[in-house]
């Protein structure tokens, strides 16, 4: 990090976030970027002459919704233009966009430790898609026109870590306002990320499709840049893609041949006005963005609270078991790593499985009474996990209540005592850690009922007479 | 309507119609005036009533090739109906007899760029040559005036319909931008195109512009046309137009008709009318570039049989198959649109276009409608095809252009025959949802002259 602040890197991110809407930006075909090629497509997707665009208002509300939810102005006019160029995956010829007046401006989103600006978010189309084989390219436009936002920073980004972390919160938050399905496997996220160091031209890195490509590839232009310099080598304006076999950056075009999109109005479609109270109602409805949640929750355990921030629906879960308990730390910890390793052991999801908010809130009140011990709570996690129960019940049917009775945990410290003389003649001799050992077996005979805390403290008082 | 009157009596039925129209179809066939010729398919689909009309070749009607009179459009197939065919078909109860010929993707003035080749009009000079029809639609004119279906349909861009209708004397309605929906029909100026209609009378123009205009759910730019009242007598005269002698005889002769029936006539003078044709061109040639991009001949349309690469797909495709105009005006739009000259031409246009509307509101202030020309004297075929001087050409436009870009109305109304042979027209123009206001006084100069009983119908 203290390297790239010398080196005075600047990297400014370009997020395209596929919508979440039923059907494309323009046309009635359903938004879906795989499936059978071309199924999803209508004329006007192809490039017919004599077609029209039609705007998807769906489209327009989540756009608004990201846009409040990263601090973003939402402009009451914004106004599509088109961006010309020629390629195989643009049939219209022209990408329609916002250049001018976007819907969203001047945003923010919080890293630790910093402030990372948000220029603009606009809507747009996609393109198609291109897939090469041998001498042959086939197209798939199922993608052409699929509803998109695209999200510009501020050149603030200083490292690929904070590139990262950038990301992860952002994709966080637009699970948390379900405006995009997040799943990047299918491109439904894609980046371009905008270098340059110690003040000079910045180099585009296009069309990264993953987290790990988008820091390698930063990680990789820094490196290089730098080296140029040293070489003194002139860094001008240029487009490179990122080649994830080799590990490297290459040239597409450079800044001669950047292209000149010779942007205007699309006047098929008139300019969206939003009214203020639309606006108001969106903001108004919002859901509790992570950092508010990481502000509210701030008692809990750092790592647990991570796990459930980091999963809008287990977070639900979690509110739910609260409803039957005040136990936050213990609930948490049950449900991000018990019920977790339950989920991996099993291969079930959570919500197919049999356990119950209400069963984890009344394991979690029986651990805080004194009333079982912690592990019985996970033998009773572990059932419920498997069938329906009633926790109660199995509590008073299998006995599992924890033994506080002195006159019961006398009898068993003597027992225990008089079953292993060696360890009691070893204890005397010395050895205080030893104590710990007749607590595990008495433990172990009580089936883990036995109040260990007790146990010890009866233990202490006969050992040492 | 007279048509349709004997339809209703059942004096003549639609077939016998439609067969005399094919027969006046056949009498004129060298003038190239169809590209799909539909008779046979319009006596199948006819009803009892059915008024056969004829669609220029950029609206979609199912079934047929739409080519926008283009090489490069030459097998594509209608992919659905536009939405006025439907309108014109369910509202009008019509069938279509042809697809007519039309200058490539609607840019031009002569009908001479189809690719088939030019098209002739049915008028003669003197010396037995033909007139050329005027353009765009000049396959809708040639063959209304031939006699070849009771109607046609066309697109007005720069004047594209009144154009035509005035040099084959023929009415021809060029509507409010926003009153006919474009859903269908292949565009080129999005925000000036529009569809009308020519017809024999204006009581026809009526007709067919009730029945069809409305807003429609595929097009975000129509309007909920709610006709304008007509409250003022007064029409005006532009100051900055001084057409040739015939034309000027013709508009003093539809004054004089007007003052009778007591209307008011005041002159205007709107400086800024001078650089219309100059405002349109930057707008028509960088909606150009931008609508005809779509046309690579990667899905539809013609591909060469030889590439290799992308860009020579692409290179190959659009200089094979469009016309040395559409180059032209792609070549300029895109220059135009360069972003170290979009300032200089097309934003500076958008500028002066709005100070022209300013002009023109004040107009209306005090007339609900304009008397103008609608264009000069027709040249003939010949003189078009040797007269490559585009800037020229595009001089043509002075009368009609400003309609288009402020989005007004205008309608062209034959009056009489010139002494060359050739009809002459008059243009009458009121302001957006102001037709019936046009209807109303057009009717009047109509019924005066009587071009089409007169002296069209005679001739076919």
């Amino acid at each position: 990090m203290e390297k790239n602040l010398k080196l005075g890197v600047k990297i400014g991110l370009e997020v395209h976030i596929q919508m979440k809407t039923k059907s494309k930006l323009f046309s009635a075909a359903a938004e879906n970027g795989i499936g059978i090629p071309n199924e999803n497509t209508t004329c006007f997707d192809v490039g017919y002459p004599g077609t029209l665009p039609l705007l998807n208002e769906h489209a327009l509300e989540l756009a608004a919704r990201t846009g409040l939810a990263l601090n973003c102005t939402i402009n009451e006019v914004s106004i599509f233009d088109r961006k010309h160029y020629f390629y195989p995956d643009s049939p219209n010829g022209y990408q329609i966009t916002q250049q001018y007046h976007p819907i969203c401006s001047n945003g923010y989103l919080d890293i630790p430790g910093k402030r990372i600006r948000i220029n603009k978010i606009h809507i747009e189309g996609d393109a198609g898609k291109m897939v090469h084989a041998g001498s042959c390219s086939y197209l798939d436009w199922n993608r052409s026109g699929i509803a998109l936002m695209e999200l510009v920073t501020e050149p603030d980004i200083q490292s690929s870590e904070e590139a990262v972390q950038f990301v992860n919160e952002l994709i966080l938050i637009l699970q948390y306002v379900d405006t995009c399905g997040c799943n990047l496997e299918n491109g439904e996220i894609r980046f371009d990320v905008n270098i340059s160091i110690l003040n000079g031209n910045r180099i585009e890195v296009k069309n990264l499709n993953s987290i790990k490509f988008m820091k390698e590839a930063i990680e990789y232009e820094i490196v290089r840049q730098s080296e140029m310099v040293e070489k003194g080598e002139e860094i001008s304006r240029e487009t490179r893609l990122y080649d994830s076999d080799h590990g490297v950056t290459k040239s597409l075009r450079k800044k001669e041949q950047i292209a000149d999109y010779r942007y205007m109005q699309d006047m098929n479609l008139p300019p969206v006005v939003l009214e203020k109270s639309w606006i108001e109602n969106i903001k108004q409805h919002l859901p509790k963005l992570p950092a508010k949640l990481r502000e509210e929750n701030n008692d809990l355990n750092r790592e647990a609270l991570d796990v459930l921030i980091n999963n809008p629906s287990l977070y639900s879960y979690f509110c739910k078991i609260l409803e039957y308990t005040d136990e936050r730390n213990l609930a948490a910890s049950f449900l991000t790593s018990d019920i977790n390793g339950l989920v991996n052991k099993n291969e079930t999801k959570l919500k197919d499985s049999k356990i119950t908010p209400q069963n984890i809130g009344e394991v979690c009140n029986l651990i805080k009474k004194n009333e079982i011990s912690n592990k019985t709570g996970k033998y009773l996690i572990d059932k419920a996990f498997n069938e329906i129960i009633d926790v109660l019940k199995v509590v008073k049917e299998e006995n599992l209540g924890k033994i506080t009775d002195i006159e019961i945990i006398n009898n068993m410290c003597k027992e225990a005592m008089v079953n292993y003389p060696k360890e009691v003649e070893r204890f005397k001799n010395g050895n205080e850690k030893l104590i710990e050992f007749f607590v595990g077996q008495i433990l172990k005979t009580s089936s883990g009922r036995a109040d260990a805390d007790l146990v010890r403290e009866r233990l202490k008082i006969f050992l040492h007479s | 309507m007279e048509a349709k009157k004997l339809l209703e009596t059942g004096e003549i039925s639609s077939k016998d119609l439609i067969l005399a129209c094919k027969k006046n179809a056949e009498k004129y066939k060298d003038l190239n005036m169809i590209l799909t010729d539909r008779y046979d398919e319009a006596l199948k689909d006819a009803g009892p009533k059915s008024i056969p009309g004829a669609l220029k070749d950029v609206f979609f009607l199912k079934g047929t090739k739409t080519t926008a009179g283009s090489k490069i459009l030459k097998d594509f197939n209608s992919p659905f109906d536009a939405d006025l065919t439907v309108r014109l078909r369910d509202n009008c109860d019509s069938v279509f007899v042809a697809k007519t010929c039309t200058d490539e993707f609607t840019m031009g003035s002569f009908g001479k760029t189809n690719f088939t080749g030019p098209t002739k009009s049915p008028w003669k000079n003197n010396n037995g040559e033909h007139f050329s029809p005027g353009g765009s639609s000049s396959g809708s004119s040639a063959i209304l005036a031939a006699g070849g279906c009771l109607y046609s349909t066309g697109t007005d861009t720069g004047g594209s319909i009144r154009e035509p209708a005035a040099w084959t004397g023929l009415v021809g309605g060029k509507f409010s931008y926003g009153a006919m929906p474009r859903y269908g029909i292949i565009s080129l100026v999005v925000n000036f195109d529009s569809p009308g209609y020519f017809t024999y009378t204006v009581e026809d123009l009526e007709y067919l512009f009730n029945k069809t205009v409305g807003i429609s759910n595929h097009d975000y730019t129509t309007i909920d046309y709610k006709p304008a009242p007509h409250t003022k007598k007064k029409i005006a005269l532009i100051k900055e137009f001084s057409p040739s002698h015939e034309v000027q005889i013709a508009i003093d002769e539809t004054k004089k008709v007007l003052e009778d029936a007591g209307y008011e006539f005041i002159e205007v003078s709107i400086p800024l009318i001078a650089i219309t044709i100059e405002l349109y061109y930057v707008f028509v040639c960088s909606s150009a570039a931008s609508e005809l991009s779509k046309f690579d001949g990667i899905f539809y349309g013609d591909r060469s049989k030889e590439y290799v690469g992308n860009e020579e797909i692409y290179n190959k495709c659009r200089t094979e198959c469009f016309g040395p105009e559409v180059k032209r005006r792609i070549l300029i739009g895109n220059y135009l649109m360069y972003s170290a000259n979009v300032d200089d031409y097309y934003w500076h246009a958008l500028r002066i276009q709005q100070l022209l509307w300013e002009s023109f509101e004040k107009v209306f202030q005090d007339v609900d409608c304009i008397l103008c020309p609608t264009a000069e004297l027709p040249m003939t075929v010949e003189e078009t095809l040797s007269n490559p001087d585009p800037v020229k050409e595009y001089k043509c436009d002075l009368y009609t252009t400003f309609v288009n870009l402020m989005g007004f109305c205008g309608i062209n109304v034959p009056i009489k025959l010139a002494g060359c042979g050739s009809p002459v027209g008059i243009q009458l123009v009121s302001k957006p949802q102001g037709e019936h206001i046009l209807f109303h006084i057009g009717k009047i100069v109509d019924k005066h002259f009587d071009f089409c009983r007169r002296i069209l119908w005679k001739k076919i």
